[in-house]
């Protein structure tokens, strides 16, 4: 499903060329639960934004179901971005002047559904979760953890064959931790391919693979 | 592209952001409502000045009360005008306006009986014409017709001529002519702004003397009570055009800095809005929107304060333009209405929407989705 061939990416920075990752080669099937354990600074969110689509690899080849991303056009990866792949942030990043269930409804409104149809599907991901009574709530009005629930329920709103998860935990504390990372593994159960990213070994420990990451290349698997 | 969630999300932004929005409007609407006023009042003084040079008859008498003086009772009698027709060589145009408000079966008839000189129009003195359009009773027209004459419906040709002639206050409709030689029958409902004595410059033989000799034998019969002036409309224009453009140009200057502000408001607070909102669309951005659909967005939120904007201007530019005097313009011109104000406003808008389009989209474009969610 996801296989990468020495993905290289380096920045500029003061006019000195930092290599974050060094040639990454990997591969995730449909299936995985994929958890990309490093410390901090060691390219692991680097590669999950190249996973996602939010950043480009200086060089390598990133496939996504047998195509080369880098042949896609900017259009055809928001199209991927919108309805193959959601994406968990560390700190959420919910829209915060939208309600919950608008901010679920993001990406399917921008997948053209109707506001009747987006209403439904919000509220059906919502009551899953028995968070029906916060549809009407701004993200300021949420716990922590209820924010990371409605910004998981974001990624997946679309039926996205993928969830890449930058440090989903990493603002919560440990009730919520479980609460996310349950959910998480559910969602895995189900069927949907996993990649999350983290620094805590006790997270790492609900994928089904570890994959560690030191100084910009894969350290073991 | 789909529109729809584009503008759901568009009002759903200005809804969240009423305030900013409302103050945005206040801006566009002072600033379109500045720049049609001070437009109409250009547009209308230019109008007015190209009618004034186009006047076929460009001189005119002026009668005004003359208050420090023991007024006599009629500001000119038929005996004057024969006068005046003698110094000017039969060249002056003459018609005395009379209004005329009659009763007549509970009904108030409002309509104009002018007195003219015939001469000029080459018509049968023992005539009284009147204007086929004209809806009052016949017996009312017959009761204010001086006796003995009758009365018969007025040649189209007349009426064009007139019109042609470049006269604008005599518009025969509503009216009756009747002969200048009955104007001494209606003396008491005579006023001095109904006195029209008329002549075209070209034809005035020694203009300057003439004009002097005409205003004298005036002032001089009628011994005091009234001032007698025959005055170029286009002259004294020119003579208040220092301080009519002046002012105007205070106002013209008013209405471009405040297009300025305009413009320059509308680009700043749109970009400081996006600055507002990076993260926002960074995040849209990586639920998968496009940026084309960001863009779509932002622009219909643009378009859509704008055009409530110049709405609101263009109302408020019409009341001022009918309700405000600032005694700016000279005399009794009117400011009008210009369709070429409107004009003007709507690609000044057009322009300033453009320009904040393009340059906020342009700064989306160049904007990475990483660092936007990041801000």
């Amino acid at each position: 499903m996801i296989k990468l061939h020495d993905i290289r990416k380096n920045y500029r920075v003061d006019n000195v060329s930092v290599d974050v990752l060094k040639g990454i080669d990997l591969e995730v099937e449909q299936g995985d639960f994929v958890c990309i354990l490093g410390t901090s600074g060691c390219g692991k969110s680097t590669l999950l934004n190249i996973l996602g689509l939010l950043d480009e690899p200086s060089s390598g080849n990133y496939y996504l179901n047998g195509y080369n991303i880098a042949e896609k056009t900017n259009k055809e990866k928001a199209f991927i971005r919108r309805t193959e792949c959601g994406f968990v942030f560390q700190n959420y990043n919910l829209i915060t002047d939208l309600t919950v269930m608008d901010n679920i409804a993001v990406p399917l409104g921008y997948d053209g559904m109707k506001k009747k149809e987006r209403e439904i599907r919000a509220m059906s991901l919502l009551s899953k979760l028995g968070m029906e009574d916060l549809a009407k709530k701004h993200p300021n009005h949420l716990s922590g953890g209820e924010q990371q629930r409605v910004a998981i329920l974001r990624a997946i709103s679309n039926n996205p064959k993928f969830l890449l998860a930058d440090e989903p935990t990493g603002n919560l504390d440990n009730e919520n931790t479980i609460v996310v990372l349950d959910l998480l593994k559910e969602l895995n159960l189900e069927g949907m391919t996993i990649v999350m990213v983290t620094h805590d070994l006790e997270v790492a420990k609900y994928a089904s693979r570890i994959i560690r990451i030191e100084d910009g290349i894969i350290a073991n698997i | 592209m789909k529109c729809g969630y584009s503008f759901y999300r568009a009002f759903s932004r200005i809804r969240s952001n009423i305030l900013i929005s409302i103050l945005i409007v206040a801006q566009v609407t002072i600033g379109i409502s500045a720049f049609i006023y001070s437009s109409n009042l250009l547009f209308s003084m230019k109008e007015e000045t190209e009618y004034r040079e186009n006047q076929v008859r460009d001189l005119l008498l002026e009668i005004t009360v003359d208050d420090s003086q023991t007024r006599s009772t009629i500001p000119i009698t038929l005996g004057d005008l024969y006068e005046i027709q003698n110094l000017s060589n039969d060249t002056a145009f003459i018609y005395i306006d009379i209004p005329q408000f009659i009763p007549y079966d509970d009904t108030f008839y409002e309509f104009h009986l002018v007195a003219i000189d015939y001469s000029a129009l080459d018509l049968n003195n023992s005539q009284a014409y009147w204007e086929p359009e004209i809806s009052v009773p016949q017996e009312v027209l017959n009761s204010v017709i001086p006796k003995g004459i009758s009365l018969k419906v007025m040649p189209k040709t007349l009426e064009t001529n007139v019109i042609n002639n470049g006269e604008k206050e005599v518009a025969f409709s509503e009216c009756i002519i009747i002969p200048i030689e009955y104007m001494e029958d209606y003396i008491a409902e005579i006023s001095s702004a109904g006195i029209h004595v008329e002549w075209s410059a070209d034809l005035l033989p020694n203009k300057e003397l003439t004009i002097r000799k005409i205003e004298s034998y005036l002032s001089n019969t009628h011994n005091g009570g009234f001032r007698y002036r025959i005055i170029s409309p286009e002259v004294e224009l020119d003579s208040f055009r220092f301080k009519t453009d002046r002012s105007i140009k205070t106002i013209e200057s008013g209405s471009i800095l405040f297009i300025c502000m305009y413009c320059i408001g509308q680009l700043s607070a749109f970009q400081v809005m996006f600055e507002r909102r990076k993260r926002s669309y960074g995040i849209c951005l990586a639920a998968g929107a496009e940026k084309s659909q960001l863009g779509f967005e932002i622009s219909i939120e643009i378009i859509v304060i704008n055009s409530v904007g110049l709405l609101l201007g263009s109302v408020l530019g019409i009341v001022a333009t009918t309700k405000l005097d600032l005694g700016i313009m000279p005399g009794d011109i009117l400011t009008r209405i210009c369709p070429q104000s409107f004009l003007l406003e709507l690609v000044l808008v057009f322009a300033t929407i453009l320009i904040t389009i393009i340059s906020v989209c342009n700064r989306l474009g160049s904007n990475h989705v990483l660092s936007m969610i990041r801000d």
